[in-house]
């Protein structure tokens, strides 16, 4: 028992830290750009260029698509080590489509589409999104209203979805549409690739309570998909929507940057001196010691999926529960960070604004985060269901047809 | 990255595994519930077939010699079964001090038998009375002191005493087996891990001068990594019998376990199990590799193992219902040994704090992978 990299696993690394650091002192151009979010666009197109260079750009998808052809584990190694260098973030802006959107077309596309779509892709020169929440379902994401009724050799498009991160700098999305509304709500669903410029699609940004604005809606009005960019059967959605879904459940390894135990005791130690001891107050102390509790714990358990994959195996049971616990985590962090700080802190202009920052925005996305990426309660019935065996639950909508689903 | 066992160790333990469940370990239990055993003869004999005793001895004295990660698993299949046994007493602890710490003439008296199951040691809880003791030459005292609490006192043969109650941290073995040393049942909260009470009225002791309170406080350290081991064996065995009740138990027409206020609750201890598993594994890595991280990665594994098999028990019982509130039902051995083992070691309120000040001295970082 160990936490030593194999010997492949430190030449693995090795190489990547040494191509990072050259990566890491290069200048991304993009100081001609003014706007904040097309210059983060721009450098990570770039940034992704390089990465495809050197086999980095898409490391565990398939070498014959312009992927690296290399292992989860060689991709978690490189994200570990991207981490800690200052460069263009891929994650917030092509990682829909590098992790959830192309993957999904690899295993549910027409030759054809995988010929058009992979390769741009991979190689960031096309931005991509997910198209699947809307505002009459979230968690239940087969409910969805969105029409898609054949004309000819199109379908045409009809609806609203939400949630979307990055809608308006995509070049590309992935949709679940409703195709047959008589018949139950599975049966009756059909994906495609929409191209995001085409005409009657509009994209609103949603403030986040936050005040930040990272997902937008997305409106759809009489909107023309070619059928040769139909993701599977007509009907035949739900398998490929779940595919996509498998994939966003990507991304074990590579810490967590959020407000953690480390963060808060940096504070009580700053807010300590010789008259008040933040430590000797126990309410203070616990939360300290239940945050590392769970986020080392967590952390823990990361370890042991990266081991199974080290191994050539695939990760245990027990990583679906990273989820559930560090979302909560956060925004307690969030909460007991302003606790330490005393009444002083609701007033949020402070000279340790980066740190005050990470406290407050731990605090408010903490609270998305148990509803974003699946939310609490459907990770507990995911665990109760798929880990412990228990029943799924009473289904009113299974075996009725979709247009006479209570809503 | 290989943060798990290895194949062999995990063989070892599903042979001890299949061995326990023969044992019939709960019914060993209630036969302590209901004052007929102090611990299971049974299942102690049949670890000593398989070596459990004898695996962290050293070889000259009948051990094994093995490594402490060689026996985590084997202590997670011994909690899982619930075998009412003195591991925790007498491998963890009394051998392994004598292991560590005692001189060549102890080693040779006590380890072999240790090793092979043939006597049981224990150790005191920490003293609240004093122990009044006066030297007669060498490494020879005499003691007194009354109502000592020591786990296993009636079925041990020796018992090691940690006395920080005075100026000197002092540490004595002391036979259990003379005229000097009364033994009475203390009535523990979990008469299947008992704790009694143990007077001595001039009692011959012999003094360990090589321990330390800082040796004394690895040794307990170390045997609560075992521990934790014991303790996540035993709340996965409680979330068990919590699901296989809930698929079967009907109500409203349904399986219970298909409401979600059932299915919830259950996901949560599988939560909590396996952030707890985690904290047992890095304590495991800990004695194996690093030293310097065992005051931490003790803390959070006993920490953690605690938290889950209290909610794991607790949790049981609700499942159950009525019917898990009986004496009949098994629920209550869960809620007995959690409760027990939570305290037997120190509280959580303790062990919390030793993890705030191993935090505050750097060690959440230091050996962090």
């Amino acid at each position: 028992m160990d936490f030593r990299d194999t010997s492949e696993e430190t030449q693995y690394r090795a190489a990547a830290r040494k191509w990072l650091s050259e990566q890491a002192s290069r200048d991304w151009n993009t100081s001609h750009i003014t706007d904040e979010m097309e210059a983060k666009y721009a450098a990570a197109k770039a940034y992704q260029r390089e990465r495809v260079k050197a086999g980095y750009g898409a490391i565990a998808l398939p070498r014959e698509f312009g992927g690296g052809g290399g292992t989860p584990m060689e991709q978690i190694i490189f994200r570990q080590e991207e981490v800690q260098f200052n460069l263009p973030d891929i994650g917030t802006t092509l990682g829909v489509g590098l992790a959830m959107c192309l993957p999904t077309i690899i295993h549910n596309g027409t030759p054809e589409q995988r010929d058009r779509f992979v390769k741009p892709g991979i190689l960031g020169e096309e931005v991509w999104c997910q198209l699947f929440s809307e505002p009459t379902g979230g968690s239940d994401v087969a409910s969805a209203r969105t029409s898609a009724v054949q004309d000819s050799s199109n379908w045409v498009l009809q609806g609203q979805k939400v949630w979307t991160s990055g809608a308006q700098y995509s070049d590309f999305g992935i949709i679940t549409t409703r195709t047959d509304p008589d018949v139950p709500k599975h049966k009756g669903l059909t994906v495609f690739v929409v191209d995001m410029k085409a005409p009657g699609i509009e994209i609103r940004p949603i403030r986040q309570m936050s005040g930040e604005s990272e997902f937008s809606e997305v409106f759809f009005d009489a909107v023309r998909v070619p059928d040769t960019y139909r993701l599977g059967e007509v009907n035949g959605g739900w398998k490929v929507a779940l595919s996509t879904l498998m994939h966003e459940r990507a991304g074990i390894g590579g810490k967590s940057t959020n407000l953690g135990w480390a963060d808060l005791l940096k504070i009580a130690e700053q807010l300590s001196n010789d008259q008040h001891d933040v430590f000797a107050n126990p309410s203070h102390a616990c939360a300290i010691v239940d945050s590392w509790l769970l986020e080392f714990g967590c952390d823990l358990i990361a370890l042991r999926g990266q081991t199974a994959l080290s191994r050539g195996g695939q990760p245990g049971p027990e990583q679906s529960v990273t989820k559930l616990i560090k979302a909560s985590l956060l925004q307690q962090n969030g909460y007991h960070g302003i606790d330490l700080a005393g009444a002083a802190a609701l007033g949020t202009d402070r000279h340790d604004i980066d740190l005050w920052n990470k406290v407050e925005h731990a605090w408010m996305f903490g609270a998305g985060l148990r509803i974003g990426g699946g939310t609490d309660e459907i990770l507990r019935n995911v665990v109760a269901e798929r880990v412990l065996g228990l029943p799924g639950d009473v289904r009113l909508d299974k075996d009725v047809p979709f247009r006479d689903v209570p809503s | 990255m290989n943060f798990d066992f290895s194949s062999e160790q995990k063989e070892a333990a599903d042979q001890v595994g299949r061995l326990l469940a023969n044992s019939g370990s709960l019914s060993e239990c209630r036969r302590a519930l209901d004052g007929e055993i102090v611990m299971s003869a049974l299942a102690w004999r049949g670890l000593a077939e398989v070596g459990f005793q004898a695996l962290l001895i050293d070889e000259a004295f009948g051990g094994f010699g093995m490594a402490p990660v060689d026996i985590c698993l084997i202590s997670r299949e011994i909690g899982y079964s619930l075998a009412p046994v003195p591991s925790l007493s007498s491998v963890y602890i009394a051998s392994a001090a004598i292991q560590r710490h005692g001189d060549q003439e102890l080693q040779e008296a006590w380890l072999p038998k240790l090793a092979a199951g043939e006597v049981v040691g224990t150790f005191a809880l920490p003293v609240v009375g004093p122990v009044d003791g006066s030297s007669k030459g060498d490494c020879n005292w005499v003691l007194n002191a009354s109502e000592l609490a020591i786990p296993d006192a009636r079925a041990a043969d020796l018992m090691l005493l940690a006395d920080r109650s005075g100026a000197d941290f002092s540490c004595y073995l002391i036979k259990l087996k003379q005229d000097a040393v009364t033994v009475k049942d203390g009535r523990s909260c979990d008469p299947s891990r008992p704790l009694d009470l143990v007077d001595l009225a001039g009692a011959q002791a012999v003094k360990l001068d090589a321990v330390s309170a800082a040796d004394w406080q690895t040794i307990v350290d170390r045997a609560a990594i075992f521990l934790a081991f014991e303790q996540v064996g035993a709340a996965t065995r409680a979330l068990e019998m919590a699901r296989d009740y809930a698929l079967q138990r009907y109500s409203f027409g349904r399986p219970i376990g298909s409401y979600q206020a059932i299915k919830h609750k259950l996901a949560d201890v599988y939560a909590l199990i396996e952030i707890a598993v985690s904290h047992a594994y890095y304590g495991a890595w800990a004695l194996t590799s690093e030293p310097d991280a065992v005051p931490l990665a003790a803390a959070g594994a006993r920490v953690a193992a605690s938290r889950a098999l209290r909610l794991a028990a607790q949790e049981n019982i609700q499942v159950h219902g009525g019917i898990g509130y009986t004496w009949e039902s098994d629920c209550q051995l869960f809620y007995r040994r959690a409760r027990y083992w939570n305290i037997v070691l120190g509280s959580d309120a303790e062990w919390r704090c030793k993890i705030l000040d191993q935090l505050r001295a750097g060690a959440g970082t230091r050996y962090a992978p």
